[in-house]
């Protein structure tokens, strides 16, 4: 009876794996419930997304040597990924964040709407926000880092802080108005106030540059500056960092006099500002300011901040805590009397962070998207959402048919096992081992190749299949060639596919090639390209051919997937 | 080992069809030849059975390597002995591959199931008209792996090695044992059902031949 008792514990607990996993963790803030997530792999999300156009972008940054690239992804409000790009030169600290211009017309020329995006290699990119293409792009001086501050749009210019000063350059074409040379820089935003644009270095000194690129400055000896001079009425507001604390201060933009307002922790975040209400972080507090008349210290909360906060639900702050344990706090604005800590809110992902959450409300729904270094992306939707309702609700049922199912099985065999009919129990059981082995089949196959390719070895880098013809942004991205008798189609700068068919398809729908394939019992078999059958599409993935069907094949960041026809 | 995945062996063009659907029927002619006379419903059951099981292998191709097929050659060859266990596995990959897909991977699956209706047939898988379930499961496990190699052998070319054939059989370990896994449980539910439906039931007429023969036996 015990072995009995014992047996049926095991079955339970086997059953219970799948139940886990098809819920997940629930999830909701604040009402917003948990619609989508992505996995971005080995990379951070360091400043925060972006929601424009009915898009939402995200940029990645490099997490180490061996970390997938640097890239900008867009989806769809319900995260189908519209497009992304790498760029493989990216270096460290890619956080400069992404902003999103609408079409206009100035003396420079007219533009499109345009993604604008700064790289820690010193490139700075206008992009298609529809299709990731190019419209303009220019290279600034990288000293270990380029560009990493916020940048700033004016009316037909773009201002950019580079790692060595500003460079002004037209919107519609990229072409340069000016270029001045500051401190080097780092996470060093500019900022406007009237005709003139201010930005820090990292010896302290705050750069004022006027619109014919004339410049003056002053050391505020405050310590480092690590952000964007914050406007305040027609003052400026800069929170230094020194070694063990950081001080507040005050700045008259006219004089470069100074006065500090609060000292405190070290390592200081990004400070915001809503209605004359500032608020400051770094790795000892959260502090509110009241500058709607004078400014003054209200209030502060124990809290490690050290990145990007942003405005969410109206009247709260919502923030990273860039710990180990990480986490998002949000605090509420009472008035301009008090901070009150609201919740922490954690997620299965939880880890350092410095991305600020972005919020907005698009045509009534309102749409949460956070990210941190471990590079998860995870969006809330309002529960209004008709379709997120219907799918989840899809999903949900399905789960939980299915865990039903399960569960009768499980109990049905156990209630044999305990009557002593092994028989009946063992039938049983066999039918569960079915269930769970077909749920987990594809990563077990998909692991188990992967292992025979690793120990076999037979696989080649990038570098030795590459194409000299091939355009460089595809370095360090995933490509597909289509080899057919008498020419060869290919598509790169793919990101972040999984396996070999996967990127085949997406591959296929860029190069417009029709893909046909079917169902066997041993995955998806591709049966011809261009309606092309041939005798049958064989495929390669960095150069090994391949010994699974496409839809197991693992591939890597930068595999190159080959199909040839036999 | 395994059979290829996706990437299984040439497609044949029209011509190569025709010959291998030839060469195949002929192999089921001659092994349904019989010097005996059939009853109609016997010829209708085993077609029935036929039908059935391709629809089920049809059916069952989203499931992975789960193959209904093995298990009922196995017991096709122990009711009904080697010839008719050949004709019916060379029968059902033809009528399921017309639809899932053809190629020269339908000559190595006939070849597979066949071999696994000998087993069955030689196995001793039914005695005194009852199944022997113990042996039946070890043939399940047994013949997915034999079924599994033999279909390997068609991805053997003059350009395949020796050690890229051995890489290729370990890539398949899974759906082996899969495959294995999907028999066993098939084998436990259905086995003896199926069994049932494939034995010899003996009509009036026979049963009153037998009982005046053996009358007439004992007279003498």
């Amino acid at each position: 009876m015990r072995y009995g008792a014992f047996a049926l514990f095991i079955l339970i607990f086997l059953s219970s794996l799948p139940n886990v996993s098809a819920q997940g963790q629930p999830s909701t803030i604040q009402g917003l419930d948990l619609d989508w997530e992505y996995d971005f792999g080995e990379a951070y999300i360091s400043t925060k997304p972006l929601i424009a156009n009915n898009t939402l972008f995200v940029r990645t940054s490099i997490s180490s040597q061996n970390s997938d690239p640097a890239g900008i992804y867009a989806f769809d409000l319900d995260g189908e990924l519209m497009w992304s790009k790498a760029n493989v030169n990216s270096t460290f600290n890619d956080m400069s964040p992404i902003a999103y211009v609408e079409q206009g017309q100035g003396d420079c020329g007219a533009w499109p709407d345009m993604l604008l995006v700064g790289w820690s290699d010193g490139t700075v990119e206008a992009l298609h926000p529809g299709t990731g293409s190019v419209f303009w792009h220019e290279e600034t001086e990288a000293v270990t880092w380029g560009i990493t501050g916020s940048m700033l749009v004016d009316l037909d210019q773009l201002i950019v802080p580079t790692r060595k000063g500003l460079t002004n350059y037209c919107l519609s074409n990229g072409s340069a108005n000016f270029e001045v040379q500051t401190g080097l820089g780092w996470r060093n935003g500019v900022s406007k106030l009237g005709d003139e644009y201010f930005l820090g270095d990292e010896a302290g000194i705050l750069w004022r540059v006027n619109k014919d690129g004339n410049l003056s400055s002053h050391f505020l000896d405050i310590g480092k500056i690590r952000h964007a001079p914050l406007v305040v009425g027609d003052m400026l507001l800069v929170h230094g960092q020194g070694l063990t604390e950081s001080k507040i201060a005050l700045v008259d933009p006219t004089d470069f006099s100074i006065e500090i307002i609060s000292n405190s922790g070290p390592s200081p975040g990004i400070p915001i500002e809503s209605n004359g209400i500032i608020i400051t972080t770094d790795s000892h507090f959260v502090k509110m300011f009241d500058c709607s008349t004078i400014c003054h210290f209200v209030d502060q909360s124990s809290f490690v901040s050290n990145g990007e906060s942003s405005l969410v639900f109206d009247d709260m702050i919502m923030l990273p805590r860039n710990t180990v344990e990480g986490g998002w706090g949000i605090f509420s604005v009472n008035g301009s009397s008090e901070l009150s800590f609201s919740e922490l809110f954690t997620t299965q992902y939880d880890w350092y962070g410095t991305a600020g959450p972005e919020y907005q409300i698009v045509a009534g729904r309102e749409i949460l998207a956070i990210g941190n270094d471990n590079g998860n992306l995870q969006v809330f939707t309002s529960p209004n959402h008709e379709t997120s309702i219907e799918k989840s609700i899809e999903t949900s049922y399905i789960s939980q048919i299915l865990t039903f199912i399960l569960f009768i099985f499980i109990a049905t065999s156990g209630i044999q096992f305990l009557r002593e009919n092994y028989k009946s129990a063992f039938k049983y059981f066999l039918v569960i081992l079915v269930i769970l082995s077909t749920f987990a089949f594809n990563d077990i196959a998909s692991f188990w190749s992967s292992y025979i390719s690793e120990i076999n070895n037979e696989t080649q880098s990038q570098e030795s299949l590459w194409d000299e013809n091939w355009p460089d942004e595809w370095l360090g991205t995933q490509i597909v060639i289509f080899e057919f008798d008498n020419q060869t189609l290919t598509s790169g700068g793919h990101l972040n596919f999984d396996n070999a068919l996967e990127l085949t398809y997406k591959a296929a729908e860029e190069l417009t090639v029709t893909v046909e394939d079917s169902d066997t019992s041993i995955g998806k078999y591709v049966e011809s390209f261009n309606g092309v059958r041939g005798e049958g599409w064989i495929f390669s993935v960095d150069g090994s051919e391949a010994m699974i069907s496409a839809e197991y094949a693992e591939i890597n960041s930068d595999s190159i997937v080959h199909w040839k026809i036999v | 080992m395994f059979q290829a995945t996706g990437i299984h062996g040439p497609v044949l063009g029209s011509l190569g069809s025709l010959v291998l659907d030839i060469v195949l029927l002929s192999v089921v002619f001659w092994t349904l030849l019989s010097s005996t006379k059939r009853r109609t419903t016997d010829i209708l059951l085993f077609v029935s059975i036929i039908a059935a099981v391709s629809l089920l292998r049809v059916a069952m191709t989203p499931l992975p390597n789960i193959q209904p097929v093995t298990v009922a050659a196995l017991l096709v060859g122990a009711q009904l002995g080697a010839k008719r266990g050949v004709s019916f596995a060379i029968l059902v990959t033809m009528i399921s591959n017309f639809i899932i897909g053809n190629g020269i991977w339908t000559l190595y699956q006939a070849l597979g199931w066949s071999l696994v209706a000998i087993v069955g047939a030689n196995a001793k898988l039914v005695i005194s008209g009852q199944l022997n379930f113990k042996r039946l499961f070890l043939l399940s496990v047994f013949s997915a792996f034999l079924f599994d190699l033999v279909v390997s052998l068609s991805i053997i070319d003059g350009s395949t090695g020796l050690q890229q054939f051995i890489i290729y059989l370990a890539n398949g370990i899974p759906y082996d044992l899969m495959h294995a896994l999907g028999n066993l449980t098939l084998a436990a539910w259905f086995g003896s059902w199926f069994s049932n439906v494939l034995q010899h039931q003996p009509t009036l007429e026979e049963i009153e031949i037998s009982v005046v023969e053996g009358y007439v036996i004992e007279s003498q």
